[in-house]
């Protein structure tokens, strides 16, 4: 047996892991799947808070657009009323000028 | 509490100038009135209005250009079922806040025991605002525009549909 044949049978024999490794070796992996757990449920919380402001802020603009509406309707039939009045005030004038500028055309 | 009383001030301070005219005295005819409109926008509703106005619509293109600068819009209405229901002295705790020396008045009718007047808010020599008043004598008929400068203003809502 030359030499290097014995170095290599010294190289590939089998040898005995140290004590507890694989104690070590799955704790390690515990720690790992702990860890990642983790992630996940910050995550999930993250997700959880971006849904609920995007939830108020939808819901906020729904409510802005219902009062805008209302809103709308109030002003729209404030300014129709306004706007016969201001007819009917337009047309009674227009009469006392025809009255007084031809009166004897307007008695 | 100094921050309070000065909030507080502000606050009263910037209701008072919202209103150019008080228009509780009218309050009275509600009750005798057959049919009433009355309306409060101040200058947060008038936003909340002018953001959900369309241009497309010609009605609410009209309302969207006269309300440019607007700050407060108050409107009463009342009918009467007959006449004679109230007199025209009734209306003086409304025509005696006109005597204050920022209103100028722009137009003034008596006629048959109806009246019709449009006078003008002035703040710094400049108008600031309009109040329209028709006493018929079947209706009631009192308009404070803050921020309406122009009598055109009022003028141009005549182009839109009145009620249906």
């Amino acid at each position: 047996m030359s030499q290097f044949e014995r170095d290599l049978r010294e190289s590939l024999r089998r040898r005995e892991p140290p004590a507890g490794f694989a104690e070590k070796v799955l704790a390690r992996t515990r720690e790992v799947r702990a860890h990642r757990t983790i992630s996940w449920r910050w995550l999930g919380a993250a997700a959880s808070v971006v849904l609920m402001i995007g939830a108020t802020l939808f819901i906020q603009e729904k409510q802005r657009q219902a009062e805008g509406e209302k809103a709308k309707e109030q002003l729209m039939v404030a300014f129709r009323i306004t706007g016969a009045k201001v007819r009917d005030i337009q047309a009674r004038f227009d009469a006392i000028q025809k009255r007084v500028v031809y009166p004897q055309l307007n008695p | 509490m100094r921050k309070f009383a000065i909030l507080f001030f502000m606050l009263v301070a910037s209701t008072v100038s919202a209103q150019q005219l008080d228009l509780k005295s009218l309050d009275k005819f509600a009750d005798i009135a057959k049919s009433k409109t009355e309306i409060n926008m101040d200058e947060s509703t008038i936003k909340s209005a002018t953001s959900a106005l369309s241009e497309k619509k010609v009605d609410e293109a009209i309302a969207k250009k006269t309300i440019e600068g607007v700050k407060g819009f108050y409107l009463r209405v009342y009918e009467f079922g007959q006449k004679g229901a109230y007199k025209l002295e009734d209306l003086k705790p409304l025509f005696d806040q006109l005597k204050e020396p920022n209103w100028k008045p722009i137009l003034r009718n008596k006629e048959n025991d109806e009246q019709t007047e449009i006078w003008m808010h002035m703040r710094n020599g400049e108008p600031d605002g309009m109040v329209l008043i028709s006493a018929e004598s079947r209706e009631i008929v009192v308009i404070n525009g803050v921020g309406v400068t122009r009598l055109d203003d009022l003028t141009a809502l005549g182009k839109m549909d009145p009620l249906k």
